[in-house]
């Protein structure tokens, strides 16, 4: 142990705590105020509101990445053994990984099988097989419609990524990048918005709400 | 929005925050390699930070604020 790990050490633990307590922890009352309490009409707020949700989401599961990164495949753990990732995953979503772990096991080995040209049946078997994993994984966050559909949408979007945009190798050009990750980030949303809703008739206004946003200015409002 | 001000300035921070520690390769490296009195402030005045901004409870610290 060096003065130069034992600086970056505590200056990684002030990051993460800044990161949670400062940034995550603030967002939360406004998003709990946006999407649990009295429906709001704003459109702006719903948008801002789903927006640091995605930030609270990302910050709070931001660390998990970071160390998984330090550690590298086969690099001794610098971190006590409760810390690290894969044992973290291992003790904590242990019935997702019993529930996930398979099926998508079986979705890699078709898909490497057919990486033909046309969508053949390997392919639609995997994707199949990747929204019925994700319908799982959805699930498992709780007895809830809402996770069901969070589940099934995340299927619906791996699959669709994968098969008609990383397998034909379309929109390959830097030039498209920020369009990709605009719609990206807005469908990352959208997800969000399906997981912290509490229930369908919020949702489905909320849904509304943040798909047809009202332009005040241009007077146009969604429809009802 | 109204009831909570500092929504509309942490949103920004955050991006900012991001881009930064996105666009330098190790930015915990950077600051454990500055001279022992400059790490000092900065790990102080990133204390201080913390001590007027943190939110929620300490029972609850660990967890996910809903």
């Amino acid at each position: 142990m060096t003065a130069d790990n034992l600086r970056q050490g505590f200056t990684l633990m002030l990051y993460g705590l800044i990161k949670k307590v400062v940034i995550a922890d603030n967002l939360a009352p406004f998003v709990r105020a946006t999407f649990t309490r009295e429906l709001t009409t704003d459109s702006v707020q719903i948008l801002v509101g789903i927006v640091a949700f995605a930030i609270q989401i990302y910050l709070r599961f931001l660390r998990l990445h970071r160390h998984r990164d330090r550690l590298g495949p086969g690099a001794r753990a610098p971190v006590p053994r409760e810390l690290q990732p894969s044992v973290f995953l291992e003790e904590h979503h242990r019935i997702l990984a019993a529930l996930a772990h398979e099926p998508l096991a079986v979705a890699a080995g078709l898909s490497l099988q057919s990486r033909s040209g046309a969508i053949g049946k390997g392919e639609r078997a995997s994707a199949s097989i990747c929204w019925r994993t994700m319908v799982l994984g959805g699930l498992w966050h709780g007895a809830s419609w809402n996770f069901v559909i969070w589940g099934l949408y995340q299927g619906v979007l791996l699959a669709a990524h994968r098969f008609l945009i990383a397998e034909r190798r379309f929109l390959t050009s830097p030039l498209w990048d920020p369009l990709k990750i605009l719609v990206t980030f807005y469908l990352t949303c959208l997800g969000w918005l399906i997981f912290i809703t509490p229930d369908l008739d919020r949702l489905w206004y909320f849904a509304k709400k943040l798909l047809f946003i009202e332009f005040h200015f241009l007077g146009l409002s969604p429809p009802s | 929005m109204n009831a909570h001000p500092l929504v509309a300035f942490l949103i920004p921070v955050f991006f900012v925050v991001h881009a930064v520690s996105y666009r330098t390769k190790d930015l915990s490296r950077v600051f454990a390699n500055l001279r022992t009195p400059a790490w000092a402030t900065s790990f102080a005045a990133g204390l201080l930070i913390l001590y007027l901004f943190a939110a929620g409870q300490q029972e609850s610290f660990i967890y996910f604020q809903f």
